[in-house]
């Protein structure tokens, strides 16, 4: 190869120069000695240790080093080289490993000749001989959204056409038909014929309902000879709550559904059965397909929530739970990495089940075939990200929103007329404020003290209260808080005691200087936040909140903020007014306290052990800086930080996440420092919670409030008291003679009165001191008494307004289950991971719908995740997938395959639509029909296709032996749950109870591991239904995996069918299926006087829903008298029968429909 | 779950007759092959091939597998990564910065309490802790090097097992099983022996995920019922007969009725296949026909049970061999105390499960060589992860999945060979690390397969079991 002569300075110079030189860049070749440094030395180096990942066949990180071109622009750090200067070329630090971050080669580190030889190469200048002659590097394939969009059938709209002509009018019964029969036509195929009315009937039953028909059903269609017969059983069927729990199983495929959490432990998802049950209320309910889907995405946020018929409480949040019915790890190292994991498998979920989309694809890289970005995947990421995990109260919370709502009003209404009677009541005594000051002055420098001495003699203090036309009484209880306001500089009367008890005689110099010396330390205290909270980050601040940001589990913080002025009320008509606040803060109200969870409710396993359900306060979610966080609060509670959503708190680390304390003394405002430095970085919020109520103590132990929270590396001042007016009133009457500060006192408190009266100490720009001192003054009604008939007049006053707020308490729904559920927090926004790495964040990526479907616009929400707006755009009619997926899903359920056989991808990688024209009419008809499964399924089972019998035209099956055109239907094996049902419902054990509690899996001695409960469930199931069974992750029930029930790791639309000795030994040796037998042996014999032929005939009915044939009768009635024999006993031992009926369970015929 | 599968497809009608020809029991191999395996169009190329039946990417060097899997975590510092580093700094702290750890809990250095001796030709080391094993270094590739992504057990687990930290992946069983089938017709391709610790994670790690359910690992269990629902619940076997003879007349009924649907048939024969397990089963399990001399290798005799029970387990793993079925995990045996996890404790806990698994696991590999079946079974030794050098607390060592030791044997292992070093400590891989995909993609290169041509369609995508990596170690063939 001839090289172009470049450079002109020697390499031997380079090798030895120690001085930066700075070389020209070589375009297109170097001279020879360069080149063949280059080729001796560099190529091969990065040949044998680069190329593998970083080449034409293989581009990790998107770097590709096997040109000089690709190594100047890099990878996803940027470039690899910059030429000359190796201290600034990536390569260099990473055959160094220099950076914990970036060590290559990843398999171990270059030889120190090899990292030398690279750092001169790069020095040079990185010289590339011309690569003319190499093979030019495939062009990479632009991803091109718009292009693969407009390529692909899926993302095109619904076309509604009507329904093609066909030859054989006859046949159709359903506009359906004539596209099944028009494909057939044009193939020159006939249908099958139609299926008998036995056939028909067992396989409409196990279809609708998962439940063969019971004997008498099969006479009553067979006797009904009128046009609408089967429509009637199928009315029946869709009627009958058997529907929705058939389906919902069907639907549970879908979502991953477990009740435990697999991992290590199997810790429980709490009360997932919840969810199940709501899937097959909402089935039999027959909710619109669209609202289905929004309450999945939304359901938490929808305006008017859907109510369940009789018991009133809130549907649609239950379909939030489905999000929380994944895998979840107890200790992750990573945590981060976890939590990326688990949001993957809530978006494969989500897209594979509603859009049939493998979105989860687009995790690493743009999709590899579909119109899906990066960033749709990370925009999709972000609803996650601004929404939690809770468990939802969800029977109390409509109900007591209701409740919370009208007190407020109600407090809202009264307070006025309530406050302004207190200070009616107080005026008076407040009026005399001064009077009582000076004379208690008077007093205490006549001496008339130690005033609870004197009082006990009594004489002096009567006789001095007297000459100041005083209450000798009220003037002792002054004495009295003088001499220990004295001590308590936080009280308001500290100053006014210390001069009093400084004497007559005080100089007016000495007066000042203590005065200063005072005002000083009042203005120091309140002057201190500003400046040492420098260094502190406020997360929240409760006193000054974006209405964004007010986030909680539940009412009991009330409707917002707790701002200085808000008053507490109680229920004593003599003090309806229990406190009035200073603070703002978030605030629970202890009439919650009242809350509990109803009795089997399942509790979160972990160290968030508390009752969080409907009195949880939720801060935003912060970036964690210094990770040293402070907590303002009063009383008794519980913190748990939820760090990058991790909330399984269960095992040796991530324990520090969870703070609990006791409150200060007297309500005293504390900071709770709470340490997650561990955490630096990462995404957080917190959940507040108070302790709960103690039943040995008054309600009152658990005021709970939050004011601020705080990052700091120091912990943050004492909070401010309210002293700015008093360090205000001093200041003035620093030269002012005792009358006048005492008269300065009374015109604050006066002040104070009116304010409180005219109910707009809230709106006051020193709220918090006004507040503080109104609560002091009704904190003291011995120093301020009101008149004798003061009590009547607020009571008189707070009547109406107690008596409906007693009415209104009395309503609380006290006790509720929960579920899990989502919960709203502010809007976060994910970064695009590079390459999935969540330690490398790209560019920030707005929350917003697939752009394929809506377009790239942002949709994000201030106000919250947005989630209610994605729900709306998913099933937006404009969205062809929602409508397709779930009308493919229905179609597949009835068939045994789909339109399109990949039920959850319609991408490139999925099947075609085999009948793309009538997967697009039963979609729009699904839409027009007001997303109503029942409807779709009911027209496809009406339908002539639907009722095709299973033998198929044999010219059929040679032209389509597949029955891509549906000439048949075709013969389908039972999935596990159906068997297992229909046994039950044969041997007679079937409980047909609905809902509640799952019945827990019975262990096998084959079920071992970690997290294996400690007491087994019963052999049969407590013969309920086996969607009623527990589902542990890591305890699958071995019967039900044995026929094929999926793994519970992401959407399964489509089971497979398999054949396993497992089955056969579990059907033939099990101990359930024997057990059956036998009950349903003692059944068919418990009606006594019958032939056994009769009782043949019987069970034949029962199992196959036909009479067996004389051959078969033959058989039977042979194969008794054999084991009768074989048993050696008498005509009344059952188990010769139970033998027969155990055969019959392994019949063919028993699980498979035609 | 994970009970009875067996390697063969749903048997096709063609099928069928051809096992009806010759009687059940004499299914070729091919035939079993069927038409199910390696649907992607990426792993059925075969272009060039000829027409015989290749069955293969590429001749295989391996037939059969053993993985003998030490849940837990054995620690590499204490069996074949010997650090006197470790001895020198001993109650000192560690002097480099030590990454997260599953417990956080970080004490000094600690040294191995047991001795490092070179042993056979090769001159391999291996603590004392190991001496059967010892004797056996030329057949054995150790890989000090190896790394995981995950510190917790049942992440890391899933990863060895099925290449992905996540439950629902197959297991490397299902994989191998899905891809060459059985050549067993009466017992399940992928058979897990069940010492008595089923690892974090659960049955999951032995699971077929997406693939069909056929390919799923079978626990037989140690003891009296090796396999669920396997013996008759008849009292007699004539009992039992007359019952499958009415089966098989109503059976035969229905085809008449409905017809001749595949899916019909291969139920049925399904039946025969579960009634043919039912004799295998308890055959294999029964070691009366083996001879003292074996017994005694295996470490049959020993006075301590996880021994025997493990010997037991490597006996029958070596008799599944013999009957070709494809893949055989082991899990090991209870110890009292704890799998290989020592937090605490670590000479005892380290010292009873390795007793327990030392002389069984000799007895195998030296047994399988004078059979003459070591060329063709690959054998691998690992744990989901290693151990850390420094103690966690005073006497335990915690998760380590940055550097630690594996070892293979067998076929087409080229034995006495040490490959890959960690640092001083014994904490971090430095040299030629090998990470899970690279062992899988190892494995299914000496069964004749291309890892990447190992692909089944999921979800939108061509899965494998080594995702989007995994390089051969061929440093380690032979």
């Amino acid at each position: 190869m001839m090289l172009h002569v470049a450079l002109t300075l020697k390499l031997a110079a380079i090798l030895t120069s120690a001085a930066p030189v700075v070389w020209p860049v070589p375009d297109s070749g170097s001279d020879g000695e360069a080149a063949e440094f280059f080729e001796r030395n560099i190529r091969p180096l990065l040949a044998e240790n680069c190329f593998q990942c970083h080449s034409a066949r293989r581009q990790r990180a998107g770097l590709r080093l096997d040109s000089r071109e690709f190594m100047l622009k890099g990878g996803d750090r940027g470039p690899a080289v910059v030429p000359g200067k190796p201290e600034q070329s990536r390569l260099i630090k990473a055959v160094e490993h220099a950076d914990e971050e970036l060590k290559m080669p990843p398999k171990g580190r270059l030889k120190d000749g090899q990292v030398a030889a690279l750092k001169n190469w790069v020095k040079m200048g990185a010289p590339w001989p011309d690569q003319s002659n190499e093979s030019p590097a495939p062009a990479v394939q632009e991803f091109d959204l718009a292009r693969r969009r407009s390529e692909h059938w899926a993302w095109q709209p619904i076309q509604s056409r009507s329904p093609p002509e066909v030859a054989d009018r006859g046949w159709p019964r359903s506009s359906l038909d004539h596209f099944i029969l028009a494909g057939l036509e044009t193939a020159g195929l006939n249908p099958a014929s139609q299926a008998d009315k036995r056939t028909l009937i067992r396989r409409a039953y196990f279809d609708l309902i998962g439940l063969p028909p019971e004997p008498h059903q099969v006479e009553e269609f067979l006797a009904d000879e009128s046009p609408g017969a089967f429509a009637k059983v199928v009315d029946g069927l869709l009627a009958s709550p058997h529907f929705g729990e058939r389906w919902a199983r069907h639907w549970l495929d879908l979502v991953r559904y477990a009740e435990t959490r697999g991992h290590e432990f199997d810790h429980l998802i709490p009360n997932a059965y919840q969810y199940r049950d709501y899937v097959i209320r909402a089935l039999n309910a027959d909710v619109p397909y669209d609202q289905f889907v929004t309450e999945h995405i939304a359901g938490d946020l929808v305006e008017k929530p859907r109510l369940h018929p009789t018991e009133g409480f809130n549907e649609s949040i239950l379909g939030t739970g489905f999000w929380f019915l994944g895998e979840e790890v107890h200790s992750p190292v990573d945590i981060r990495g976890d939590e990326t994991d688990r949001i993957d498998n809530k978006i494969d979920v989500m897209t594979k089940t509603f859009l049939g989309l493998t979105v989860a694809c687009a995790r690493c890289h743009e999709h590899k075939f579909d119109a899906i970005s990066t960033k749709d995947y990370y925009s999709l990421t972000g609803f996650l990200l601004s929404s939690s995990y809770r468990q939802v109260p969800f029977e109390s919370m409509e109900q007591n929103r209701r409740i919370a709502r009208e007190l407020e009003s109600l407090r809202e209404k009264h307070r006025p007329a309530i406050v302004r009677s207190v200070a009616d009541t107080q005026r008076p005594s407040v009026e005399q404020l001064a009077e009582y000051l000076m004379a208690a002055r008077d007093a205490i420098q006549s001496g008339v003290a130690p005033p609870s001495a004197e009082r006990a003699s009594g004489e002096r203090l009567q006789a001095f209260a007297a000459k100041h036309s005083l209450d000798a009484e009220r003037l002792a209880k002054w004495l009295d808080h003088l001499h220990s306001a004295r001590q308590d500089v936080a009280d308001p009367f500290h100053p006014w005691a210390l001069l009093a008890f400084a004497g007559e005689n005080i100089d007016s110099a000495k007066r000042a200087q203590l005065l200063r010396t005072l005002i000083d330390g009042w203005n120091k205290k309140n002057s201190l936040p500003n400046d040492s909270l420098n260094s502190s980050r406020v997360i929240v601040d409760y006193a000054n909140l974006r209405a964004c940001e007010w986030l909680q589990d539940g009412v009991a913080f009330g409707p917002r903020a707790c701002r200085p002025g808000d008053v507490r009320f109680g229920s004593d008509s003599a003090r309806p007014i229990v406190e009035i606040y200073h603070r703002a803060a978030a605030r629970y109200d202890t009439t919650w306290d009242l809350l509990q969870l109803a009795p089997e409710t399942e509790r979160d396993p972990g160290k968030v052990a508390w009752l969080q359900a409907g009195r949880t306060l939720r801060t935003p979610t912060a970036t964690l800086g210094s990770g040293k966080l402070f907590y303002l609060t009063q009383g008794s509670g519980h913190a748990f930080a939820a760090v990058d959503s991790h909330r399984l708190i269960a095992g040796p680390l991530h324990g520090s996440l969870v703070r609990s304390w006791d409150g200060a003394p007297g309500g005293k405002p504390q900071w709770i420092e709470h340490n997650l430095c561990d955490y630096r970085g990462q995404r957080v919020h917190m959940e507040f919670s108070p302790k709960e109520p103690d039943a040995s103590k008054p309600v009152s132990t658990s005021e709970f409030a939050i004011l601020k929270v705080v990052e700091s590396d120091q912990p943050p001042p004492e909070p401010p008291l309210p002293g700015r007016w008093l360090a205000r009133l001093l200041t003035d009457g620093a030269e002012k003679p005792a009358e006048s500060l005492a008269q300065s006192f009374e015109q604050i408190f006066l002040r104070v009165n009116r304010e409180l009266g005219a109910d707009t100490v809230a709106d006051s720009p020193d709220a918090m001191d006004l507040a503080w001192l109104a609560n002091w003054v009704f904190a003291h009604p011995e120093l301020f008494p009101s008149d004798s008939n003061a009590a009547d007049r607020i009571a008189q006053t707070s009547k109406a307004f107690l008596e409906r707020q007693a009415e209104l308490v009395a309503q609380i729904k006290r006790s509720s289950h929960t579920a899990p559920a989502l919960l709203d927090g502010n809007g976060v926004d994910e970064f695009v991971l590079v390459r999935g790495n969540h330690r490398k964040p790209g560019e920030r990526v707005p929350r917003r719908f697939l752009e394929a479907l809506k377009g790239s616009e942002s949709m994000a929400d201030e106000f919250g995740s947005g989630r209610l707006n994605l729900a709306r755009q998913m099933t937006d009619p404009t969205n062809p997938l929602v409508a397709r997926v779930m009308a493919n899903r229905v179609w597949h359920h009835l068939f045994g395959r789909g339109i399109v056989a990949s039920p959850d991808n319609f991408g490139v990688l999925g099947e075609r639509p085999a009948h793309p024209e009538l997967l697009d009419f039963l979609a729009a008809r699904f839409v027009e029909h007001g997303w109503s499964i029942k409807k779709l399924i009911r027209e496809i089972v009406l339908s002539s296709t639907y009722q095709m019998s299973g033998q198929p035209d044999p010219r059929a099956v040679q032209a389509d032996a597949r029955n891509l055109l549906f000439h048949h239907m075709p013969v389908r094996r039972l999935e596990g749950e159906a068997i297992r049902d229909a046994i039950l419902l044969v041997s007679g054990r079937l409980d047909r109870t609905m809902f509640g509690p799952s019945v827990e899996v019975y262990l096998t001695p084959f079920l071992e591991g970690r997290g294996r409960p400690q007491t087994s469930g019963p052999l049969d199931g407590a013969g309920r239904r086996s969607v009623y069974l527990r589902v542990r992750r890591n305890f699958l029930d071995p019967l039900q995996l044995a026929f094929d029930a999926p793994v519970p790791f992401t959407t399964i639309g489509r089971r497979i069918v398999s054949n396993v000795p497992a089955q056969a030994l579990a059907l033939m040796n099990g101990p359930f299926v024997v057990e059956q037998a036998k009950h349903w042996a003692t059944r068919v014999l418990a009606e006594k006087n019958r032939t056994d032929e009769a009782r043949v005939n019987e069970l034949y009915m029962m199992a196959f829903n036909r009479p067996p044939s004389p051959t078969e009768l033959h058989d039977a009635t042979g194969f008794l008298g054999e084991q009768w024999t074989r048993y050696a006993s008498g005509l009344e031992d059952v188990r010769p029968w139970a033998d027969l009926c155990h055969v019959l369970m392994n019949a063919k015929e028993f699980i498979f429909i035609q | 779950m994970h009970c009875c599968r067996f390697a063969q497809s749903p048997l096709t009608r063609r099928e069928m007759l051809v096992q009806c020809a010759n009687g059940f029991g004499a299914v070729a191999l091919t035939a079993l092959l069927g038409d199910h395996a390696f649907g992607g169009p990426a792993w059925s190329d075969k272009s060039g091939q000829g027409t015989a039946p290749l069955l293969t990417h590429h001749p295989p060097r391996a037939a059969n597998v053993i993985f003998l899997y030490m849940d837990g975590g054995p620690s590499q510092v204490d069996t074949f990564d010997p650090k006197p580093r470790l001895d020198r700094e001993h109650g000192q702290p560690i002097k480099m910065k030590v990454p997260a750890t599953q417990f956080n809990n970080v004490g000094t250095v600690m040294k191995s309490p047991w001795k490092f001796r070179q042993h056979g030709q090769s001159g391999i080391p291996v603590s004392d802790l190991l001496p059967h094993v010892a004797t056996c270094v030329d057949d054995i590739a150790v890989v000090r090097s190896m790394v995981s992504n995950f510190s917790e057990h049942t992440n890391a687990n899933y990863f060895l097992h099925t290449g992905n930290g996540q439950q629902g992946r197959p297991s490397m069983g299902a994989w191998a099983t899905y891809g060459l089938g059985s050549e067993s017709n009466n017992l399940p391709g992928f058979v897990v022996l069940n010492g008595g610790l089923i690892p974090p994670g659960g049955l999951d790690n032995f699971g077929s995920g997406f693939l069909p359910a056929t390919f799923q690992g079978s626990i037989f269990k140690h003891g009296k019922t090796p396999v669920a629902d396997l013996a008759r619940t008849e009292a007699s076997d004539e009992l039992q007969r007359g019952k499958l003879a009415l089966l098989r007349k109503l059976d035969q009924g229905s085809l008449e009725r409905i017809g001749h649907i595949d899916q019909l048939e291969s139920a049925i024969a399904n039946y025969e296949l579960a009634f043919r397990m039912q004799l295998a089963v308890p055959d294999l399990m029964d070691l009366a026909g083996e001879s003292q001399t074996t017994k005694r290798l295996y470490g049959m005799e020993s006075d301590y049970e996880p021994t025997r029970i493990f010997a037991a387990e490597c006996l029958v793993a070596r008799r599944l061999v013999e009957r070709g079925v494809r893949f055989i995990e082991l899990t090991c045996p209870n110890v009292g105390a704890d799998r290989w996890d020592q937090h605490g404790k670590l000479e005892e806990g380290h010292r009873n499960n390795g007793r327990a698994v030392d002389q069984p696991v000799a007895g195998l590999l030296k047994d399988l060589k004078s059979r003459g079946l070591l060329e063709s079974t690959l054998v691998i030794w690992a744990g989901e992860f290693g151990r850390t050098p420094m103690a966690q607390g005073s006497d335990g060592r915690d998760h380590n999945p940055f550097g630690f030791t594996i070892w293979l044997a067998g076929g087409g292992i080229q034995g006495g060979t040490i490959y890959g070093a960690t640092d001083d400590y014994g904490y971090y891989a430095i040299e030629n690390k090998v990470e899970m995909h690279d062992l899988h993609a190892t494995m299914l290169n000496l069964l004749g397969l291309d890892h990447k041509r190992s692909t089944f369609r999921f979800g939108g995508r061509d899965m494998r079991l080594t995702d989007v990596h995994g390089e051969v170690i061929h440093e380690i063939l032979a």
